[in-house]
């Protein structure tokens, strides 16, 4: 398994464009270059992972890495987090749960659903952007492996 | 023994006193008949007195012996008034008058005297003894003790007293019916009555289906049935329904009474009226239902509170600061240029400024959402209460925030504190939040001197922190409890949540807090938490 050498593909789930925008850049300016693609709600990254619809879809072979927001429209992050986990292929996805909230029953839920790390965004910029910058760094250290079969 | 007395060929027996007796059978000698009835009377268990119309005893049998206690010897010729208790000394003489006339007396029960002075209840058969030519010349008397039926008697008489007694204490209490054992109605009380607003005649011969409310499942009444044909009690809560229609609940015990073979002759139903309290219940689950909504949408609006609203702070905040650093770069190239001057004052005032309440603005609405929550989710967090040693907590405080005391330059004295029982994390954070408030709002014109004393109370342990600082006014003090109210907000720092979070811990734990103040010369709040 050659896991190190392809850079992941950052997907960034949130339904706020505000947000996606802000994490988006200070990735880029913690001096990440990989490839961000931003996805509105929970459906749109499951259609992409599970191949639904007319949208852009996982291409075997990449690596991917998701940021993923709680609530959103049509369906919420906890519900990816366990379709992710679930599947026998995607499971080995690490996924970042990116949320304003705290609730220690939501970090939780989320770590007993497989999780690899819970962050909170900061309301205070300052501490947003070293987050991210952490996030970043992390990121460039973390072995992804990449997509292989599923179906 | 009617017959003592009539006239026929009559024999002599026993003392000088004619008796006459009716012959027992033909074929006997006069002499052994007379021996025979002599030994009748001597060997009869009733006492057989003979007296004369003077009331002078003439004969006195062993029963007359055993009852009264006097030998013959002591009460033959006396007058048979020594036998007769003082307030019945008339008797005799009514009696005496009587027989004169011929007239029997028959089982009268009256008292007599023992010979060691004691009462006996008797029943007296009285008769007239007529000589050979038809004179009456005395008194044959058979007595015959009934204390033992006397005292059967009373006992009886007590035992249905009480029975009735009881029947009317319940009548006053309950609401009672008996029914045969087909369930036909053969009685109820007033109560029963009023309850059903049904006249007893309504009711009399009825079954309990006139009162039927169809409530109660088919099953629930056949359960009742076998129960108490099988000759057990059974017992619940049923909904009846009156005959203007409204309904009734009452508390049903249906008790049934069995024949000699053990099967249910009659059933006796007692009950007491449960309306209120079934009203109550039914007001209870309702507010428990709406408590649980209201929780509910609590829940839901602490949860918009941490995301939702928390969200687009992190815009504001976020877009904030890259304007902050665009105008920056722009200040940077444009300060060169000619165009430097107009814009001077927005680029290097102006905006900045802005800015500058924007961040602060966020920055104190993120510290409200944080401490909104926090105090939300205190009636979530699992208590583990158990003893606290009180000392061993207080010293291990005043270690962990030395460094605020000494800056403060403050006097911490602890005194010796009794046990209570409390959640260690919870409790340890109200005393420190007390201290911590202590030494943030000392007068700075006197030395601060916080002292920690309690004492048992009862079923209490009542603990008070007492500090010299600027103490809070009398209209204030009410305040200093709700929730983000902050006495002084320039002069200290925090949200003002500690003595609400405070508050609320200890109201969890069956705990209290209060304050005693006085401007100018400090506060003292106290702390009562359980024992037991």
């Amino acid at each position: 398994m050659n896991m190190s050498k392809i850079a992941p593909v950052i997907l960034i789930v949130d339904d706020d464009e505000g947000h996606a925008l802000l994490v988006r850049d200070s990735l880029q300016e913690a001096g990440l270059s990989n490839q961000i693609e931003h996805f509105r709600d929970g459906q749109s990254i499951l259609d992409f992972f599970f191949h639904h619809g007319p949208g852009s879809h996982m291409k075997k072979g990449q690596a991917y890495l998701v940021l993923l927001d709680i609530r959103m429209p049509k369906v919420d992050g906890v519900e990816v987090l366990r379709q992710i986990k679930a599947d026998k292929e995607l499971h080995k996805l690490p996924v970042i749960m990116l949320t304003t909230t705290e609730d220690p029953r939501e970090v939780e839920r989320c770590h007993d659903l497989g999780c690899n790390v819970y962050l909170q965004k900061p309301v205070d910029y300052g501490k947003f952007a070293e987050a991210m910058r952490r996030l970043g760094l992390f990121i460039t250290l973390l072995l992804v492996p990449p997509v292989t079969e599923r179906d | 023994m009617k017959k003592l007395a009539r006239k026929r060929d009559g024999l002599q027996i026993g003392g000088n006193q004619a008796l006459k007796v009716p012959m027992p059978n033909s074929g006997t000698t006069l002499e052994e008949q007379a021996a025979w009835m002599a030994e009748i009377v001597a060997s009869s268990d009733d006492a057989i007195i003979s007296k004369n119309l003077e009331g002078i005893i003439t004969s006195w049998n062993r029963g007359a012996q055993r009852l009264f206690g006097y030998e013959p010897g002591e009460a033959i010729g006396r007058s048979v008034l020594f036998l007769i208790p003082p307030d019945r000394q008339q008797e005799e003489k009514s009696i005496l008058e009587r027989i004169a006339k011929g007239e029997h007396v028959e089982h009268y029960e009256t008292v007599r005297l023992r010979k060691d002075g004691s009462p006996v209840h008797v029943s007296l058969v009285i008769s007239p003894i007529k000589d050979a030519s038809g004179q009456i010349i005395g008194a044959s008397k058979i007595a015959r003790d009934i204390s033992e039926r006397i005292k059967s008697e009373q006992l009886l008489r007590a035992a249905l007293k009480e029975v009735g007694d009881m029947k009317a204490a319940l009548d006053e209490h309950s609401i009672v019916a008996i029914t045969d054992a087909a369930g036909k109605i053969t009685y109820v009380n007033d109560k029963f009555c009023v309850i059903s607003k049904y006249s007893r005649e309504e009711l009399i011969g009825q079954d309990h289906r006139i009162i039927n409310s169809r409530y109660h499942p088919k099953e629930f009444i056949r359960d009742l049935w076998t129960t108490i044909k099988q000759g057990k009690p059974w017992r619940g809560e049923i909904r009846n329904r009156a005959k203007d229609g409204s309904f009734y609940w009452v508390d049903t015990t249906i008790f049934p009474i069995l024949d000699d073979e053990g099967k249910p002759k009659q059933y006796v139903a007692i009950r007491t009226d449960i309306t209120t309290r079934k009203e109550n219940e039914a007001k209870l689950e309702r507010l428990a239902r709406e408590l649980e909504e209201k929780n509910k949408d609590l829940e839901s609006v602490v949860y918009i509170v941490s995301h939702d609203l928390r969200a687009p702070l992190v815009n504001v905040q976020g877009f904030g600061r890259q304007l902050e650093r665009a105008c920056e770069k722009i200040r940077a190239v444009t300060l060169s240029s000619d165009a430097a001057a107009e814009l001077k004052q927005p680029l290097e005032t102006t905006i900045p400024q802005a800015l500058r309440f924007i961040q602060a603005g966020i920055t104190k609405m993120d510290a409200l959402l944080d401490g909104f929550l926090r105090f939300s989710r205190l009636g979530r967090v699992a208590l583990n209460v158990k003893p606290l040693d009180m000392n061993a907590m207080l010293a291990s405080i005043v270690e962990s925030m030395q460094f605020q005391i000494n800056q403060a330059k403050a006097e911490v004295r602890i005194d010796s504190l009794p046990e209570c029982l409390g959640d260690s994390t919870q409790v340890n954070q109200v005393f420190s939040n007390l201290i911590d408030n202590a030494l943030k709002y000392r007068d700075p014109a006197r030395p601060l001197v916080i002292s920690v004393s309690g004492r048992a109370e009862g079923n209490r342990a009542v603990y008070a922190v007492k500090d010299t600082g600027i103490g809070i006014a009398p209209e204030h003090q009410p305040k200093i409890f709700e929730i983000f109210h902050r006495l002084d907000p320039q002069a200290t720092t925090g949200e003002g949540l500690g003595l609400t979070i405070a508050q609320r811990i200890l109201e969890r734990q069956n705990g209290k807090l209060w304050v005693e103040s006085q401007a100018g010369i400090g506060s003292t709040f106290h702390i009562s938490l359980p024992t037991v």
